[in-house]
């Protein structure tokens, strides 16, 4: 069976905007407020897609952004849409940039599409500034683990490798990170849920537009253990250690 | 009709208290402290909006089901 990726879809992104994941805008604005950060302040996007975010922290905020994503198809269209954006093509377990260049990094709607999220985390601190922010948005469990990282069926998403809240904070803490603050957003995810059944006449015609039958079917299979893990989303914003002065 | 949700007979209505013909739009909807965007006829005068009965036990009734769920 052909794999889709959910995030290169148009049958989402008709619904989601150009942003590609719930909250929009509104939410990246949100996790901003924790950072204080000045004009001209190097910023990374973590799973940039097309660019919208990176092009409106440019505009709106005066952040010197750049955007990094691992899909050809949506930076392809975001150097289209928005031309000259500094949008490149890359891992997020290899940023390819210097170790302690930027005050801010974003990954949203990214962690949990990654294949190995604790060494992103490792990689994230690493382009940190001391005293920089990493302001994460990102699916999760309310109820049990049962089903992250089980195999991709039919359609590539947050689902599969979202884990709970705990194992999240862990993850955070065990990169090195501290300060942590925590939002619960599951609001977003469910305005989300209800524009695509709205547009689509239910979340299993969704799937089906995503990627036909084969995929509805066994994103109906998924359903079952997404029930018990109860999905939720959430916004937390943490920081890189300042070392001490002796 | 610009929407699959929109019938055409939806649109032969008109507002009883406006007395003006029904246009279809973009509605802001809100159910257990979620708020959505959807398209629906309403009146362009006093924001009536009309829900068929087909939309109610169609489509509303699946997102509320979604909403409801813990």
């Amino acid at each position: 069976m052909t794999i889709v990726n959910l995030y290169e879809s148009p049958a989402l992104r008709t619904v989601s905007g150009p942003v590609i994941r719930p909250g929009g805008f509104a939410l990246t604005d949100r996790g901003l407020t924790r950072c204080c950060l000045a004009k001209g302040t190097p910023v990374l996007d973590i799973g940039c897609g097309t660019g919208a975010v990176v092009d409106y922290l440019r505009r709106r905020h005066c952040l010197a952004a750049v955007g990094l994503d691992r899909s050809a198809l949506l930076l392809s269209e975001g150097a289209q849409i928005h031309p000259g954006s500094p949008l490149v093509r890359g891992q997020a377990e290899r940023l390819p940039a210097a170790a302690g260049c930027f005050g801010a990094v974003l990954c949203e709607c990214v962690l949990s599409l990654c294949p190995d999220p604790q060494r992103v985390l490792q990689e994230t601190l690493r382009v940190l500034r001391p005293g920089g922010h990493l302001v994460l948005t990102d699916l999760y469990r309310r109820g049990t683990n049962a089903g992250a990282q089980t195999r991709e069926i039919g359609v590539r998403s947050c689902l599969q490798g979202a884990v709970n809240r705990s194992t999240t904070q862990s993850r955070v803490r065990g990169a090195g990170f501290n300060e942590m603050i925590w939002e619960d957003h599951t609001g977003l995810l469910k305005q989300l849920a209800a524009q695509l059944i709205w547009t689509y006449g239910s979340l299993d015609a969704f799937w089906g537009a995503v990627g036909g039958p084969d995929a509805a079917r066994a994103m109906r299979r998924r359903e079952d253990l997404d029930t018990c893990s109860r999905p939720g989303y959430y916004l937390l914003v943490a920081r890189k250690p300042v070392p001490v002065q002796k | 009709m610009t929407s699959e949700h929109v019938q055409p007979e939806d649109l032969q209505w008109q507002c009883a208290k406006c007395e003006r013909k029904l246009v279809v739009g973009s509605i802001n909807v809100g159910y257990m402290g979620n708020r959505f965007t959807v398209e629906l006829p309403h009146c362009p005068g006093c924001g009536r909006v009309l829900i068929s009965e087909q939309v109610a036990l169609g489509k509303m009734a699946q997102v509320e089901q979604m909403l409801e769920n813990k």
